[in-house]
């Protein structure tokens, strides 16, 4: 059992959440998350060992059959992918506006797409890392850097201008290291953009143990404010902006814990779930349409090397 | 040989069966004498509501007992002629293994339990809580019981909990069965329904004598509600 936040190492926590294996067959497993009371961060106290983890990271799992997932819909999915992909790469454009040429990890890459379109868009030249390579292994991405490796055991060639950690940072086993690793592969200046689930939203608040933003046992850490002001110390990082939104969508994180709720198997095809998801996103785009007002599961954070 | 303690929830329907059951709760009795590891036993009743009323649900029964070994548990089972007429009427029962963890108080002067065995947070436990209430507190007691079994209601974690009894209104007991320590322990100390009903207790002195105890279970056998047990938990 974990009892230390994995933030500041505080062992004065207590019983926030419990859920059950999200996004997974049936099953009666409990995943139990204290909350820090220094820091507020949420941290997973009994995860299962990193051996194992390949379990829960089967052929079936829902965002590695990508937009293949929604039979005869798949090109739609596909189109909202570019659509996230080119979010991103806008939103690492307006933080390097000053560079025409510069250097992008992404950390926990997966289907390097939005390394693609960063080297497409923005003359980047792209390095993306994950630990397993069935993202890329089938596609052909001549003009990325790919490599299968963990950030604990990357050794990059070069530092870079900017990181990108798209929904990494909560999955980490090891964040001080993982901290230390991105300073010492960061340009000073160097922009870390970090992307993560926000727990203390109204969708984590209305969906409870079935807000995927748990996605037992994946999600190891859930962050609040404080903990980035903690984890990335003032003396070598400047916090310069910090969302209460992201990239991601916050209607797909909300529709993803109302499937939980609904118990529906993960493994099936979505092609019936599609019709159903367009009439929800049809009527719930007003409250949506608040998403930079109101905190509705996602958050961003942009982070400067001192 | 290490001591096993056994729940068995049974269901019966039809009046048949619910009038052999209730008849039990006097004779069953003389069955359970001399039984080859069996310690200490207690037959309860349960209440409407899920249990928790002063009105008596003539479907649900509970035989809790405690074994030297589950050798001796087993056997019970296999032959015992009481216990498989029980099971013959029962539409449904179930029959948790447990290990003893935590254990304050007594039970008709006695505390039967053992310890042998350490929970864990993440791990399922079962609690049991039971009070001889005075004769005097009852009002003030049954006026507040049915504010905690409506907190319990829809719990995060709860797999089952029922209220049961000795004798009706007066010996009252509280089997649940909880998919982690740590759930159990967020609605014990922080549900304010729960921890009103605990300072209560305190406060208007309700029992003449009580129990507490938590318990590891070691397996689950049979059905409730149609959903296998051990599938619950």
């Amino acid at each position: 059992m974990i009892v230390n936040c994995p933030v500041c190492s505080s062992d004065n926590g207590s019983y926030y959440i419990a859920t059950k294996a999200l996004m997974h067959k049936a099953n009666q497993e409990r995943y139990i998350f204290n909350k820090c009371s220094s820091c507020h961060t949420v941290f997973l106290t009994n995860p299962v060992k990193e051996e194992v983890l390949d379990t829960y990271y089967t052929d079936n799992y829902l965002p590695y059959k990508g937009a293949a997932a929604w039979g005869k819909y798949s090109s739609f999915v596909a189109r909202s992918q570019q659509t996230l992909d080119f979010k991103r790469v806008q939103l690492v454009a307006r933080y390097l506006k000053s560079k025409k040429v510069f250097t992008i990890l992404d950390v926990g890459c997966g289907n390097p797409s939005f390394l693609n379109l960063a080297l497409q868009k923005l003359n980047a030249e792209g390095t993306g890392i994950d630990f397993s390579d069935n993202g890329w292994k089938n596609s052909s991405f001549d003009k990325l850097r790919l490599i299968k490796t963990s950030i604990a055991n990357f050794k990059p060639s070069c530092s870079f201008d900017v990181i990108t950690l798209w929904h990494y940072l909560e999955h980490d086993y090891n964040l001080q290291e993982t901290v230390n690793k991105l300073y010492d592969c960061l340009n000073t200046g160097g922009k870390l953009i970090i992307e993560v689930p926000d727990y203390n939203s109204i969708s984590a608040r209305k969906q409870k143990q079935y807000w995927q933003g748990w996605h037992s046992p994946r999600h190891m850490t859930l962050f609040s404010e404080k903990s980035f002001h903690v984890l990335f110390k003032s003396d070598k990082w400047k916090i310069i902006d910090h969302h209460k939104y992201g990239t991601l969508d916050a209607f797909t994180l909300w529709w993803l814990g109302r499937m939980e709720q609904q118990q529906i198997n993960w493994s099936d095809s979505m092609e019936s779930k599609f019709w159903p998801l367009v009439f929800l996103k049809t009527v719930s785009f007003p409250f949506f349409l608040f998403e930079k007002f109101l905190p509705l599961g996602i958050q961003l954070v942009v982070i400067e090397k001192k | 040989m290490s001591q096993i303690i056994t729940s068995t929830f049974f269901k019966v329907e039809n009046f048949s069966n619910k009038w052999w059951a209730f008849t039990q709760m006097q004779f069953g009795h003389s069955s359970l004498k001399n039984i080859e590891g069996l310690t200490f036993y207690k037959l309860l009743g349960s209440g409407a509501k899920n249990g928790f009323s002063s009105i008596p649900n003539f479907g649900t029964y509970v035989l809790f007992c405690v074994w030297q070994s589950e050798a001796n548990a087993q056997a019970f089972f296999k032959e015992n002629s009481f216990f498989n007429a029980y099971r013959k009427r029962s539409t449904e029962l179930f029959t948790a293994y447990l290990n003893t963890a935590e254990v304050h108080g007594l039970w008709d002067g006695v505390q039967p339990f053992k310890k042998s065995a350490k929970l864990a947070s993440d791990k399922p436990v079962i609690v049991l809580t039971r009070a001889s209430i005075r004769l005097n507190k009852l009002f003030s007691f049954w006026s507040k019981v049915g504010v905690v079994s409506q907190s319990l209601e829809g719990y995060n974690g709860l797999v089952l909990s029922i209220g049961v009894g000795e004798w009706p209104l007066i010996q009252q007991a509280t089997i649940s069965i909880w998919k982690t320590q740590a759930e159990m322990l967020e609605y014990a100390y922080k549900n304010p329904k729960h921890r009103e009903v605990v300072l209560l207790t305190r406060k208007l002195n309700w029992y003449k004598e009580e129990m507490f105890a938590r318990f590891v279970p070691s397996k689950f056998e049979g059905t409730w509600n149609g959903v296998n047990v051990k599938n619950l938990v």
